[in-house]
């Protein structure tokens, strides 16, 4: 913010004092000569900053930014011209009053110019235009500088924006891997090991599946329907060792979706939600039901579970975090076409769809 | 010494590892499984265990709600896969817990300190609390196991009682009527409609108007006896 003021005044009086140097110099050359001009000259350049210092804040204060590019050349034409006859009253009151002030404080009597009333208007009139055009490159000038900066900001904005997805990415991807479930499955196994040595052997290799999905996934965007497919039935087998009777599922998938590219762990997220949040908390249990569908613009896919849509979307929970994951994701892969939506039915169930359109 | 101890998981499989476990201590002794809070509730009640075995993430009521609802509670370990605000819980307060796969070494820990408890508390009447009974109580994030001699004043707050014990005075979810009919009647006197308190920590007594006491205890608070709880406070204190 300094460095923009800093940056604008420097602008500001550089400018001025260039334009100040170049009137008084080139006089000469229109053969013209004001007696007094050294001084009128440097009133002219303090009156430029004040009035276009003022401009300034009248831009700001009416948001010209926001205009459209026709009404801001509009304004801009208008107001030069405002701020020019602005200009000149300033100026010619201000000479006025150093007329007055010399003669009757420094006894000096500041002779008018030794020129004729015409050309005296001819000048006038060609300042004008002069200073008309100035004003105009100003103007020009701020506004190229404030488009320059916004432009810079907005790509400071994205990357930033940029860096928080890949936060948000990585800490999903640690959330994958849920230590809740991780550990309840390795002390299942760990007890199956005394009563049924062949389920246990079987658990592991699930487990490993699972891990061995999740650590790869990593590196892919995207991942064919019917490999997560293939790993959230894995997960649900080994949940089912663990919930016993407690759990049942079905996987309902139309074969057409199944060579589909969808993101990874997606579906998988909304399961272990449904394990975690809806049948681990109902004493008796309840079914799962995963279902995919195709229209001919869309890939349907659903979770449906027993239980209760509760406080589960609250911010400290992780699947909360999990949930919101999944919307950013979607709306960053699918550019806000894809379509996420969790709710509670009235019997009892849970359902989490989402929408994925198939033409990127 | 045998314990009479309560496992408490809803998973069958994890019980049945604890249960395998625990094989190796003799001193224990599986009185019942629950699987869920409302059955260890009833099993608390009828088999009188003398330590719970008992997992935080349950279907229905969790661990620490469980543990709310009983008026006296049992030596506990807690059981815990995962759980980082329950973990947050245990670590805050010092109570003792293990993590699933389970490891023998901590296990056989906190079975011992379990049992130096329970004989320290040795030889009380189960049934109706005594003063080496303990209660819990959770407090937002802060957990208390709170030895019944240890409160001094109770003081009823709505649907809560206020419980006053060293410096503290969490919040527990119960009536003081109930509360009256359950802690000993020796110790405890309901002084008014909300107060009660316990006699140990009297310091001093004062008569009040219409009959009425002014009772000062150990811990500054003061209290007033009603006129109707006067008469019978007097017998009591034998004034």
């Amino acid at each position: 913010m300094t460095n923009k003021n800093q940056l604008y005044w420097s602008l500001q009086f550089g400018g001025w004092a260039l334009y100040t140097l170049v009137n008084y110099f080139s006089l000469p050359l229109f053969n013209l000569q004001l007696p007094y001009s050294g001084l009128y000259f440097i009133l002219s350049g303090v009156i430029g900053i004040l009035v276009t210092h003022y401009y300034r804040y009248v831009i700001k204060e009416y948001q010209w930014f926001q205009l459209t590019i026709l009404k801001l050349v509009r304004n801009m034409l208008i107001g030069a011209l405002a701020v020019t006859i602005f200009y000149f009253f300033a100026l010619t009151f201000l000479d006025a009053l150093l007329f007055v002030f010399a003669f009757f404080v420094f006894h000096i009597e500041l002779s008018p110019p030794s020129i004729s009333i015409d050309t005296y208007w001819a000048y006038f009139y060609l300042s004008m235009i002069n200073v008309y055009a100035v004003f105009l490159l100003w103007s020009l000038l701020y506004f190229v500088f404030q488009y320059f900066e916004n432009f810079q900001k907005a790509k400071y904005a994205q990357v930033v924006v940029q860096s928080q997805l890949k936060d948000a990415t990585l800490l999903n991807l640690r959330n994958q891997i849920n230590p809740h479930f991780l550990f309840n499955a390795l002390n299942s196994i760990r007890s199956l090991t005394l009563i049924d040595i062949h389920k246990a052997r079987e658990a592991v290799t699930l487990l490993s599946e699972i891990l061995r999905y999740t650590l790869n996934s990593e590196q892919k965007k995207y991942v064919k329907l019917k490999d997560e497919l293939s790993v959230v039935h894995d997960y649900l087998e080994l949940e089912k060792i663990r919930f016993g009777q407690r759990l049942h599922y079905e996987i309902n998938v139309d074969p057409v979706c199944n060579e589909i590219q969808i993101p990874p762990l997606m579906l998988m997220t909304l399961t272990e939600n449904a394990i975690k949040h809806g049948i681990s908390q109902l004493k008796n249990g309840g079914n799962v039901l995963i279902q995919a569908n195709l229209s001919h613009t869309h890939l349907y896919l659903s979770v449906r579970n027993n239980g209760m849509l509760q406080e589960m979307q609250t911010e400290l929970d992780s699947s909360g975090i999990g949930l919101q994951n999944t919307r950013q994701r979607l709306s960053m892969l699918y550019n806000n076409k894809a379509f996420f939506e969790i709710k509670q039915n009235e019997a009892e169930t849970v359902t989490a769809s989402i929408q994925i359109p198939l033409q990127l | 010494m045998k314990i009479k101890t309560l496992l408490i998981d809803d998973e069958e499989l994890a019980r049945n590892e604890l249960k395998f476990l625990l094989k190796d201590f003799s001193q224990i002794q599986i009185v019942g499984e629950a699987s869920n809070a409302d059955e260890a509730i009833s099993m608390i009640d009828s088999l009188k265990p003398d330590l719970l075995f008992l997992d935080i993430s349950m279907p229905g009521k969790n661990g620490f709600e469980l543990l709310e609802e009983l008026t006296q509670t049992p030596e506990v370990i807690f059981v815990t896969a995962f759980d980082e605000f329950a973990i947050k819980a245990f670590e805050a307060n010092a109570l003792y817990y293990i993590l699933k796969p389970i490891k023998q070494e901590r296990l056989q820990r906190a079975i011992e300190k379990a049992e130096k408890h329970i004989e320290e508390h040795q030889g009380q009447e189960s049934g109706n609390l005594s003063s080496d009974s303990q209660v819990f109580i959770k407090d937002g994030e802060k957990c208390y196991f709170i030895k019944i001699g240890d409160i001094f004043l109770l003081e009823s707050a709505g649907n809560y009682v206020k419980v006053f014990f060293e410096n503290k005075k969490p919040l527990l979810h119960k009536s003081l009527n109930l509360l009256e009919e359950k802690l000993p009647q020796e110790i405890f006197f309901r002084v008014n409609r909300q107060q009660m308190i316990n006699l140990n920590y009297i310091q001093n007594i004062e008569s009040y108007f219409k009959g009425g006491l002014h009772v000062t205890l150990k811990s500054g608070h003061t209290v007033e006896v009603s006129t109707r709880q006067a008469v019978r406070f007097k017998e009591l204190m034998s004034l």
